[in-house]
């Protein structure tokens, strides 16, 4: 870049810091800092102004200087000053093609906020590092803002020290249960203590108590562990704060490390949640979460897989039989047993649903002894698994239960299972009057 | 790799279809785009079972169905490669109710056509109640799709980060993006009457007679047209069928042409074929001919 194109700069630089400055010094600092050190012009502009005492934030591309605090979820370019609380790779499935994503949470000393970087191979962040982004967006998801660093977005390492360490705790954002994913730091969430149960553990030699229990709040529940005593009654309804998320096969499960804090609330406080069934949610909001312990979602049935039906399970291992032969046991008298693998599909996504034994005899209307009954009169070893497809196949059902993540993709354990009956005409006539409107 | 998710479309919207996607490799799916952005692979559909044949013989059967929404008509073969479909077919005795799952398939007679029709995973006869709860979901979910094509056309260049950013799933998003850039702008209103139309079939208060066949109107409610106009059209249509027919059913491009040369475009001629389809005055022998009945 020559000087006679950096002029506009320098003078731009000069209008800024008033004429206490001269520019031809701007006009050498400037050429420096771009053609010598090989700083980007807007950065450079930035550093001049703050070396000469003006304010860097004066100078700009168009994109907002925001802190987090103020981000509202709609800013369509933004720069940021933050600290990298957290990274974690993520490989996500994009139209079939597998897309590395980077997500975590950065946070300056007016909060933090989660972030998604969608270009991994233009934009790296170190965990711990304080750095400033550039041209970043936002959007809301569940009344909050996400941070999103697209194509366009650049990162910055920077010298500046933030004390976010100490960052009030008003300052984050809370979440719900269902919100929760791996990886998550710095954590606030609410609800009711269940099952809670004091256990002793050797960590290198030495002992010490934990407290092990699930967290429940209206959209869900997770198990949680606080490493450290803690004197905790089923029914306590609290505040956590600065708790860590881990995954265990995709359930996200609370960690209360030493610096997290528990907050007793007045018991009401959270309203009644004990006996509630969790909200709906949809079956792409399980997958991105990764796993949930306790779930409602709504799907039609697409798919009754094989393995479904009447089967014969080892006495020792519960393995199911192949030609009357476990795996590991060789060849035993088996029990019979039922259960449905199908596949659950709501438009946004589907996932493999497993129904035991007694939600199979449930749904099916049959109990095992007449599974049995059928199998052996029909000569058909397909008859429930049969029976199974004109039942259920492209019934709408509501599913409850637990979901899990392996290498096969998560999969819905059910617990409850019923077929849904929905009111066409109330709800149709609904979206007719909506659509007339929208006309 | 995950499993790809079952896609709601009217047959309207279905057959509109003609940007197709392919996979490069062999694992990577194809998808073939709507004109309201569905990136469909596979897809869900429960209607009326209208016209079942087997066009292959009986050691080797091909199932050739028809299945009715209140929009208009999807086309399903079922052949060896799909032999639990096949099965499940081969006992249906039309009318009634079927719900299927199944992934696209095209013919292309020559560049820049495409006939589109379901290749079924899985087919099952179902009731009165998983119809018209299919049908208020595929409202619900092509609303979605209209409103998502909506803001596109605000943004006039949307990109799918843009999409997503204001709610779209990204599959949808990426859908519409791709949409915008094959489809001439879409008249979105006719997909709005085509909801009103199909929503309109769920409540008794819109429905004249219990025995009324709806699936006959829509086209014709969809075209604004009048009605004795539309019986001419539909004879004239009837009879260029038959003219143009050399013994294997006329060709429907053949047909597309001539109907133009008498002043039919082309959305007033499927909405024709459609009701004359329906109401069984002729079939299709193979994708893409017609022949009188």
């Amino acid at each position: 870049m020559d000087r006679e194109e950096l002029a506009p700069h320098a003078d731009e630089l000069a209008r800024v810091l008033g004429e206490k400055v001269d520019k031809n010094k701007i006009m050498d600092d400037l050429d420096k800092y771009v053609n010598l050190y090989r700083v980007s012009l807007e950065w450079a502009k930035r550093d001049i102004l703050k070396k000469m005492g003006g304010d860097p934030d004066s100078v700009g591309d168009g994109s907002e200087r925001k802190n987090v605090a103020e981000l509202t979820g709609a800013e369509q370019s933004v720069d940021l000053l933050v600290k990298v609380l957290t990274v974690n790779p993520k490989t996500i499935e994009v139209g079939g093609v597998s897309k590395n994503i980077v997500y975590g949470y950065v946070a300056d000393e007016s909060g933090r906020v989660p972030y998604t970087i969608w270009e991994t191979e233009s934009v790296q962040m170190k965990e711990g590092s304080t750095v400033i982004v550039r041209n970043a967006y936002t959007k809301e998801y569940k009344g909050n803002p996400q941070l999103n660093l697209g194509n366009r977005a650049s990162v910055e390492e920077s010298d500046e020290v933030l004390d976010v360490a100490d960052m009030p705790s008003g300052g984050s954002a809370e979440v719900k249960i269902a919100e929760l994913t791996d990886g998550m730091n710095y954590v606030i969430v609410s609800g009711k203590i269940g099952r809670p149960e004091q256990r002793e553990i050797t960590v290198s030699g030495e002992k010490k108590m934990i407290v092990t229990g699930i967290l429940s709040d209206e959209t869900g529940s997770a198990e949680f562990t606080v490493w450290k005593e803690m004197e905790l009654n089923d029914g306590d309804e609290v505040r956590v704060i600065g708790a860590y998320v881990k995954s265990w096969r995709g359930m996200p499960k609370l960690n209360l490390g030493d610096k997290a804090e528990v907050q007793v609330l007045e018991r009401g406080t959270l309203g009644d949640i004990s006996g509630s069934v969790p909200k709906p949610r949809t079956l792409e909001d399980v997958e991105l979460a990764g796993g949930a312990m306790d779930v409602v979602v709504h799907g039609t049935l697409v798919d009754v897989r094989e393995g479904s039906g009447l089967v014969m399970r080892c006495p020792d291992c519960r393995r199911v039989l192949q030609k009357s032969t476990c795996r590991v046991h060789g060849k035993v008298k088996g029990i019979d047993d039922l259960r449905i693998k199908a596949i659950l599909d709501d438009g946004t996504s589907s996932m493999s649903v497993i129904f035991g034994k007694e939600l199979t005899e449930q749904m099916l209307n049959i109990s095992i002894d007449e599974a049995v009954k059928m199998t052996t009169e029909e000569r058909n070893p397909d008859a429930v698994k049969e029976m199974a497809e004109e039942k259920l196949f492209a019934r709408p059902l509501e599913v409850r239960g637990m979901v899990r993540s392996d290498d096969y993709g998560p999969m819905l354990i059910a617990r409850e299972a019923r077929f849904m009956e929905i009111d066409v005409r109330e709800e149709g006539a609904k979206l007719l009057t909506e659509l007339e409107g929208f006309n | 790799m995950s499993r790809e998710v079952a896609w709601r479309v009217f047959a309207a919207e279905f057959n509109s279809s003609s940007l197709e996607m392919k996979g490069e490799g062999e694992k990577t799916p194809s998808y073939l785009i709507s004109p309201l952005g569905a990136k469909m692979n596979r897809i869900f559909v429960v209607g009326v079972l209208t016209d079942n044949e087997n066009v292959g013989n009986e050691n080797e059967p091909v199932w050739r169905a028809k299945i009715t929404d209140p929009t208009g008509t999807f086309y399903m073969t079922a052949g060896q490669y799909q032999p639990e479909a096949a099965m499940v077919l081969a006992k249906l005795q039309p009318p009634c109710f079927v719900a299927v799952v199944g992934k696209f398939r095209t013919y292309s007679p020559e560049e820049g056509k495409l006939y589109v029709s379901i290749r079924p995973e899985r087919v099952g006869k179902v009731e009165a109640s998983v119809r018209d709860g299919w049908v208020l979901e595929t409202c619900k979910a092509t609303v979605d799709r209209i409103s998502a094509m909506e803001e596109a056309m605000k943004l006039g260049e949307p990109t799918v980060e843009k999409l997503i950013q204001i709610g779209s799933s990204r599959p949808l998003a990426e859908g519409v993006v791709h949409s915008m850039q094959h489809y001439s702008p879409e008249d979105l209103s006719r997909y709005k009457g085509m909801v009103s139309d199909a929503l309109k079939f769920l409540l008794p208060e819109y429905q004249t007679g219990p025995d009324l066949p709806v699936e006959h109107d829509i086209p014709e409610e969809i075209e604004d047209d009048d009605e004795p106009d539309d019986v001419d059209k539909e004879a004239l249509v009837l009879s260029m069928i038959e003219g143009l027919d050399s013994g294997k059913g006329a060709a429907w491009d053949e047909v597309v042409q001539k109907a133009r040369s008498q002043g039919i475009e082309r959305e007033e001629l499927d909405a024709i074929a459609n009701s004359l389809l329906d109401k069984g005055f002729v079939y299709e022998p193979v994708l893409g001919r017609m022949r009188k009945i």
